[in-house]
Order: C-alpha cells, then structure tokens, then sequence
C-alpha cells in the first residue's frame, strides 16, 4: 500500500514550472493516491506582464505623482506663504496691520490668531515708546530753549570774564545740538506714530536746490570748503512737500559741510536720473567704508570715530531717508573708500506733474 | 505588488487544484462499487472534462494507474 504523505508544493519538468497536489484518499476500503499537477506558466506569464506594465507606468506614475505632489504641497503652502508675505509687510511704520486669519480654525489660523495677538502687544509698547519720546522730546524743548536763552543773556554782561564766557559759549553750542537731537527725535516719533503731515504741491526742485545751496554757502565760507551747483534739468518740477524737500536736501548738504575737511569741494547737482530726476550731492571728504553703507540710514549709526567727532544727532539720514520714501524717491550712497561719498535722491517721473 | 500578486497567483492555483482532488474523490466515492472499468471510463472522462486532465494521475495500492 502506498503511503505517500499529502504534499503541495512546486516542481520542474524539461524547464516548465508546476503546481503539484498529492493526496490520499479512501475508497471501498482501499487508498487511493491522488496526483494533481498545474502548469505555473501562466502564472510567470501574468508577473512577466505586470513587470513590464510597470516598467512602462512606473516613470509616468513618478512624473503624474511628482507633479501632483507638487501641486498639492503648493496649495497646501499657499497660506503659510500668504502669512510669510504679510508677516514680512509688517514693520514698525505699519503696526497697525495684522494677518489674515482663516475662518476654519486650523492650525495656521492659531498661530495667524497668535501672531496677531503678539502683534497687539508689539503695537501697544511701540506706541508707549514713541508716546514716551515724543513727550519727552516736547517737554525738554522749552527747558532747553529757557538755558539757551540764559546763556545768550549771560554773554552779553559787560565785563564777563574770559572762563566763564567760554562756559557760556559751549551751554549754547550744546544747547543747540540738544534741541538738534530733540528735534530729530519728535520728527520720528511722529513718523513711527503714523501723526505726520505731508501736503504735496509742485516744488521747483531747481530753484529748492539753489536756494538750501545759497542759505549753506556762510558755512561753506567758513569751513574755507568749495561748492559747486550743477542744474542740468530744466523743468524740474515734482509733486512734494516742499518743507521736507527742503529739509532732505538740508540734511544731505549740511552732512557734506560737516564730513569734508576744510578746503575740500563740495558739489550738488540736478540732473536726470535712473527714470526719473536726481539731486545729487558728492564730497570730499572723510568717505564710508563699505561695511558702514548698509547701516548709514539707520537710527543713531555712526560710521567710525572720525565722523563721529562732528557734532551730529545720527538722525539726520534716517529722517532723509523717510522723506525720500514718501515722495516715493530712493535715496542712495556711494563711497569710493575714505576720501568720498555721493548721496543721491532720485525722484520718479510718475510724481512729475502731468503724469 | 509584484511579491503580492505572485503569491496571489500561487494560492488561485492551489485552490484550483484542491477543487479539482475534491470532484476527483467525489467521482470516486459515487463510482464506488462499480467495475474497475467502468471507473477507468468515468476518469478518462473527469480528465478530459477537465483542463489540464492530463496532468492528473490516481494511483491504486499496488502502484496502478486507474485509467480504462
């Protein structure tokens, strides 16, 4: 009696592959041994097809995935971009701005809700600060005034001795400077506060250059320094507050008396610039070193010890370079290392009149 | 995938053949009785009935296959 154990397995026959099931069974009293083969070609076939199926497929499937990876990261980013742009958008000028929050109480709507809240804070203690120096500035100005004053009134006793005359003379200088200071300091806090004043009318840009060249020509005499004025633009009118253009073009020239040396020139030009009208002002003097251009129109920066012996609030470029950013002007720099530098203020033509 | 549908193919194979010994014994079990030939005939049938009939064997106890 054959006592072949139930089997399944696989096998090989003249290189062809089979499936094969062994079982014994009993009929009439007598075993019967079963043996049941299948062919696996068909198999091999099936997986050869599928193989190369997907050998085809597979880079379309990777290049429709990847596409559509792509697309679906970038929506799912688009907010968190959006909130990039408006965080970015905010600064100390516009605190007041705030981001925009989703109404399907996501996780980026939490934090747009928290930034905003931060925000909140941000704005409230700005707000104290430019409160506070605005306050300050205002209050100590009439004190200042009043030492001025009596310092003035002091020098002109008769018979004031040499010393004290002397100590009359440096309260007023610095008395000066401190009102300078204040004064510079009240302007930006107004600015930072959003409360400044701005009345744009036609300015003859040409006839405000001449006229701050003219009004700073006794302090160029003095400082023995050589001035030349280039008007190269006819018609040189834009829309602008004429109070601050005076005032922009006052702080360039009076830095550019201050930082050359005595006997050096000084020239300050109009003329057509990079689309639009420029004011240029160029010295002789002590020059910007490169790593101080990025930072020379921030708040009380002082380029290096030699231009920090002139008297200067560290202002002055700051305000400059706020009033050229409300006639939508840029105001530039350049130094050619230690012995010159060219502050150019270059207004757009689309605030020329008729535009 | 391809491990998955190989194994997959494997086992629809196997049940294939399970079914076919199952109809086998129940052909045998309803032949049970009757002559030896006339259970060779109702194989020969079975197997050419059946596809891949001819990869089907049934050995008795003294090695023989069952067939007409």
């Amino acid at each position: 009696m054959l006592s072949v154990p139930e089997y399944q397995g696989q096998t090989r026959d003249h290189g062809r592959l089979f499936r094969v099931l062994a079982r014994t069974v009993t009929v009439d009293g007598s075993d019967l041994r079963l043996f049941l083969a299948g062919q696996l070609e068909d198999n091999r076939a099936t997986l050869a097809r599928f193989t190369e199926g997907l050998l085809w497929t597979a880079p379309l499937v990777f290049v429709v995935s990847g596409f559509a990876g792509y697309f679906v990261s970038r929506r799912a980013l688009n907010p968190i971009s959006r909130l990039i742009a408006s965080v970015r958008s905010i600064s100390t000028g516009n605190l007041s701005r705030r981001l925009p929050v989703s109404d399907n109480g996501d996780e980026l709507a939490r934090l747009a809700t928290t930034c905003n809240e931060m925000l909140d804070r941000l704005e409230m203690a700005v707000g104290q600060i430019n409160r506070f120096t605005a306050d300050a500035s205002h209050e100590l100005r009439s004190p200042l005034a009043f030492i001025r004053t009596v310092a003035e009134c002091a020098l002109r006793v008769p018979n004031l001795e040499g010393e004290s005359a002397d100590a009359f003379e440096d309260i007023i200088e610095e008395t000066k400077q401190a009102s300078k200071l204040l004064e510079d300091m009240l302007i930006l806090a107004r600015i930072d506060s959003g409360h400044t004043d701005v009345a744009f009318e036609t300015v003859d840009l040409a006839a405000l250059v001449r006229d701050v060249a003219a009004k700073n020509e006794p302090m160029i005499a003095e400082r023995f320094q050589y001035l030349s004025l280039r008007i190269e633009a006819s018609n040189a009118f834009i829309m602008g507050d004429p109070t601050r253009l005076r005032r922009l073009l006052w702080i360039l020239t009076d830095n550019a008396i201050k930082y050359t040396p005595e006997g050096g020139s000084i020239e300050i030009s109009l003329c057509p610039g990079k689309g639009g009208i420029a004011v240029q002002v160029k010295d002789d003097g002590f020059g910007i070193p490169p790593s101080a251009l990025p930072h020379i129109f921030e708040r009380f920066y002082r380029v290096d010890e030699a231009r920090s012996q002139q008297a200067g609030t560290g202002l002055g470029l700051a305000i400059a370079k706020w009033i050229a950013d409300v006639h939508q002007g840029t105001l530039e720099v350049e130094s050619e290392g230690q012995n010159r530098s060219t502050f150019r203020v270059t207004f757009p033509l689309s605030v020329l009149p008729g535009e | 995938m391809w491990v998955e549908l190989d194994v997959s193919l494997a086992r629809g194979r196997d049940r294939t053949l399970a079914n076919r010994a199952t109809r086998l014994v129940q052909l045998l079990q309803r032949s049970s009785g009757d002559p030896e030939e006339w259970v060779g005939a109702q194989f020969d049938n079975f197997a050419q009935a059946t596809p891949e009939g001819n990869l089907i064997q049934v050995f008795d106890s003294r090695a023989s296959t069952l067939s007409r």
